[in-house]
């Protein structure tokens, strides 16, 4: 019989910004890396913090590798592995789960669809088991098919209602148009009643395998009994697509040619702005230094953006800067929320601003020695934030687990820096270069939505 | 060789010390020995290289009079002005996040930073206590972001969901016009308001402070006794009386609220809850799991089978004089009659017979999960122990929240559930569908 491989890397906690130094080693030394005997990468870490684990599956069959015509199709898969049943008559997974005290929830972004369960640590081999039987090898039923469809479409009309994400949404058609990334995972109407339960098995099964998976469990575990029963319950299962199954190709993303700027009317009281940019992939060098600029502009107790907008103009009544970065390319989008009447002026501020940021002096460290006292440092607060937050996400253990599965899947750098170590590397040139290089440079996307009432 | 061999069995010793601390980080707290009038409960867990000190204050929405509402939250916001230019600079470089916020019964001052910074920041900490920054034009811009943040939920259906039913259940309990008040209460209160309120009520005698951290209890002791020995007290028998008197002025638009037309218009059944104590804490947040706490619930079968709504949710407020608790969802305007009658069957099945078994078996193991995931953020687990301790409930509630709802039987729940959602005192909300002002009125 084959064994498991099982290495211990630490370089896996680059993920979070541990330093080992107080924590002793303990952390490093309850934690394995495991290639199941079919491929499946997992991850198994032990914390004994409260008597719970968390376990998530995440496997790439997000919304870019759906076909042009079945659009909102891999998320509708996502809710038919959460609710549907094993035979139309049987009972639903979560209520098998629930009366063990298990929570069972799922998400689809364009890259991955991630299925996450949170259980009492008795109930290891049981939800293991369970999880396996969830999200691999299943067919699904037309009753629970029906049901899902009309749900998913309720889900698309609350998110139609909220304001932030229906400009979200607008903002990602524009900036990525022609490629997948361009869509939300909720697809479109047309497609979604189209789809039939034969389109849904193909898709399923040429995605959903386990050679396309990665799993972590993160909890009060015991590590060799975790492996496993994940060798148990998830290493034997076929890798194999069927010969019919569906192609998982995307196309190439190609460049944002030229600036697109959207005004939309919205029913809300307040006016919306979003300034949206191409930014670094999951895995570019760069995506550090994009996490720290937009920590610096704007989130935080005191981001640049804020003082320029909110301080002595009073142009906004909030504004936030926020970063995704996804496999083939990332987005990073300023939000702003104001009165009609500052639309424009609030635009030309940020415009002026992004422009004088080439030469901003914002760190000490842009300073000769002799003037760097009261002067306040942007960039350092920056980066004491993102280790806060990194250390305080680290806390829970599904935010944890979801990191490590997105991580054993996306991850191409060989020798992955921990946050620290990226963050010691990083200087205000560079954050500069990397700020004209996506801020300021390339064309970029404005969506603006003013209140129905002012038109 | 052996100096080799025994070295690894010291790491391995270390190993397992620091395996014993996380285990026993997050189960109990101790009770911090500062010397001073200040309850403070500690609790050290090595998960993350981070502090949270969490200060609770009995100083909530029903402590000032119903023309001065928004005064509470004003003032917690103005209890973390940061003194001096220097300060500022400090807390903020190092990344420290400060927070504060008011319910109906207590004001909460939060402060996260990594352990590496905590002594530089209760530091400061004390200094804002001891000297809070009271000026025209800052209590001027607070005022505005409670403005602006009063307009912005009004785009948001489950905030106007949960401003109404707090008018309507919690309003004649004292505590109408929730936190931030209105744009007439707000304009009506002064600096002296503020300083006045901070006198009152933010007296070390009537603090609890909890400290989740990293770092040894008698470090984290000494900084607190060394910082916080010069805070100003005041006795707590002349304190925290509740001011309870006449309402908000603005209180009746909330009865009748409206929003945009919604897509997916929202329903909402209310219900009052008993004043807090252990005992109907404990039950309606089972009820809360029972009710609409995820799949498998019984709201849930709207959701599935049925296919009537995405969202199907409860929400729960709960303070020393009542509480609310709303079972809600989110469907298309079509089949608002259609859900609003099954969930009307629903409440109606549980005041005639009552939960099954197997229901209040399975919403307790959830509930006990639940409790236990929220308990792993440091910030979170601040927050129980300083409020419970507040509150009167006790800081050990925190550990031992499980063991009770595990002691729940069904006859308890039942008479529980029933007085909950009796017809008389429920009351029904539509958000979002056609002429829903209307509607709510009557």
């Amino acid at each position: 019989m084959k064994r498991p491989i099982v290495v211990v890397i630490p370089a896996l906690f680059v993920l979070f910004s541990f330093s080992f130094t107080q924590r002793g080693m303990s952390a490093e030394t309850q934690s394995r890396v495991v290639t199941l005997k079919n491929g499946i990468f997992a991850v198994v870490e032990r914390r004994t913090d409260v008597p719970l684990v968390h376990m998530v599956v995440a496997v790439r069959a997000g919304s870019k590798y759906e076909p042009a015509s079945q659009l909102g199709i891999s998320h509708l898969i996502e809710h038919l592995i959460l609710f549907g049943r094993s035979r139309p008559e049987s009972e639903t997974f979560v209520s098998r789960l629930r009366s063990r005290g298990g929570f069972l929830n799922g998400h689809t972004d364009s890259d991955l669809v991630t299925i996450e369960l949170t259980f009492p640590r008795d109930e290891l081999d049981f939800a293991v088991d369970l999880m396996g039987k969830i999200v691999f090898n299943r067919r699904f039923h037309q009753v629970d098919l029906d049901r899902e469809r009309s749900v998913v479409q309720k889900e698309k009309s609350e998110a139609a209602d909220n304001p932030e994400r229906r400009g979200l949404f607008l903002m990602l058609e524009s900036l990525f148009a022609g490629h997948p990334y361009s869509r939300s995972a909720f697809g479109n109407q047309q497609d979604l009643q189209q789809i039939t339960l034969e389109d849904l098995h193909r898709h399923y099964q040429g995605l959903f395998l386990p050679g396309r998976s990665g799993v972590a469990l993160v909890g009060d575990l015991d590590l060799h009994a975790s492996v496993a029963s994940l060798e148990k319950h998830l290493g034997k299962l076929a890798t194999a697509p069927p010969a019919d199954s569906a192609a998982a190709e995307t196309p190439a993303l190609q460049p944002l040619k030229q600036t697109v700027d959207i005004k939309r009317n919205m029913d809300v009281q307040r006016a919306h702005i979003w300034i949206g940019f191409r930014a670094p992939a999951y895995n570019h060098h760069h995506r550090v230094a994009m996490r720290v600029l937009s920590q610096m502009l704007g989130r935080g107790g005191y981001p640049l953006l804020s003082t320029r907008l909110s301080g002595r103009f009073q142009l906004v009544d909030a504004v936030s800067m926020n970063y995704l970065a996804l496999e083939e390319e990332g987005c990073a989008w300023i939000h702003m929320v104001l009165e009609s009447d500052n639309v424009k002026r609030a635009r030309n501020e940020v415009d002026r601003f992004l422009k004088a940021f080439r030469a901003m002096n914002f760190s000490t460290r842009d300073l000769p020695p002799s003037r760097r006292r009261g002067v306040f440092d942007f960039m350092e607060t920056a980066m004491n934030q993102l280790r806060l937050r990194s250390e305080t996400g680290g806390e829970d253990g599904l935010q944890r687990a979801l990191s490590y599965a997105r991580f054993v899947l996306l991850n191409q750098r060989r020798r992955p820096k921990s946050l620290a170590a990226q963050l010691a590397d990083l200087s205000p040139s560079r954050l500069r270069s990397v700020a004209a290089d996506y801020l300021l440079k390339r064309p970029h996307v404005v969506i603006t939505f003013l209140p129905e009432k002012t038109e | 060789m052996r100096r080799r061999g025994i070295r690894a069995i010291g790491v391995l010793c270390l190993f397992g010390l620091a395996a014993c601390l996380v285990a026993d980080g997050s189960e109990s707290h101790e009770l911090l020995e500062t010397g001073l009038p200040i309850r403070v409960a500690f609790q050290r867990d090595l998960g993350s290289l981070v502090t949270v000190l969490q200060v609770v204050v009995p100083a909530g929405i029903r402590t000032v009079p119903g023309k001065r509402r928004g005064l509470a939250l004003l003032t917690a916001r103005t209890a973390l002005e940061i003194p001096s230019a220097l300060a500022v600079k400090e807390l903020l470089e190092k990344g420290i996040q400060l927070s504060s916020w008011v319910d109906g019964d207590q004001a909460v001052l939060s402060m996260t930073s990594l352990s590496e910074h905590f002594a530089d920041s209760v530091k400061i900490l004390a200094e804002m206590l001891k000297n809070p920054l009271v000026s025209g034009i800052r209590l001027q811009r607070i005022k505005e972001w409670m403005g602006n943040r009063e307009i912005a939920e009004q785009d948001s259906p489950m905030a106007v969901m949960r401003r109404s039913m707090d008018e309507h259940f919690l309003g004649p309990l004292g505590y109408s016009g929730g936190s931030m008040g209105c744009a007439e209460t707000r304009k009506s209160i002064t600096k002296s308001d503020v300083v006045a309120h901070l006198d009152n009520h933010y007296g070390k005698e009537q603090m609890s402070i909890a400290v989740v951290s990293d770092l040894e209890a008698k470090r984290v002791a000494a900084l607190l006794r060394k910082h916080f020995k010069s805070l100003k007290g005041k006795p707590v028998e002349t304190a925290n009386k509740p001011t309870n008197s006449a309402p908000c002025p603005c209180a009746g638009h909330q009865n009748a609220p409206s929003i945009r037309k919604l897509e997916q218009p929202l329903l909402a059944w209310g219900m009052p809850l008993p004043p807090l104590n252990r005992e109907s804490f404990v039950r309606s947040r089972v009820f809360a799991r029972l009710l609409a706490g995820g799949p498998g619930s019984l709201a849930w079968k709207l959701r599935d089978p049925q296919g009537l709504a995405y969202t199907v949710g409860c929400d729960l407020r709960h303070y020393k004089h009542g509480g609310v608790m709303a079972v809600y969802l989110r469907t298309d305007p079509r089949l608002l009659d259609k859900a609003e009658e099954q969930l009307e069957a629903i409440l109606q099945e549980l005041l005639q017979i009552g939960v099954s078994p197997a229901q209040l078996t399975a919403a307790i193991s959830q509930e006990v999960v639940d409790w236990y995931r929220s308990l792993q953020s440091k910030r979170e687990r601040a927050w129980r122990l300083a409020a419970f301790d507040s509150n009167g409930l006790g800081a050990d509630l925190t550990a031992g929240y499980p063991e009770l709802v595990k002691g729940l039987n069904k006859s308890d729940m039942d008479v529980f559930i029933r007085n909950c959602v009796n017809p008389d005192t429920r009351w029904r909300l539509t958000l979002g569908a056609a002429s829903d002002a209307r509607e709510n009125l009557q």
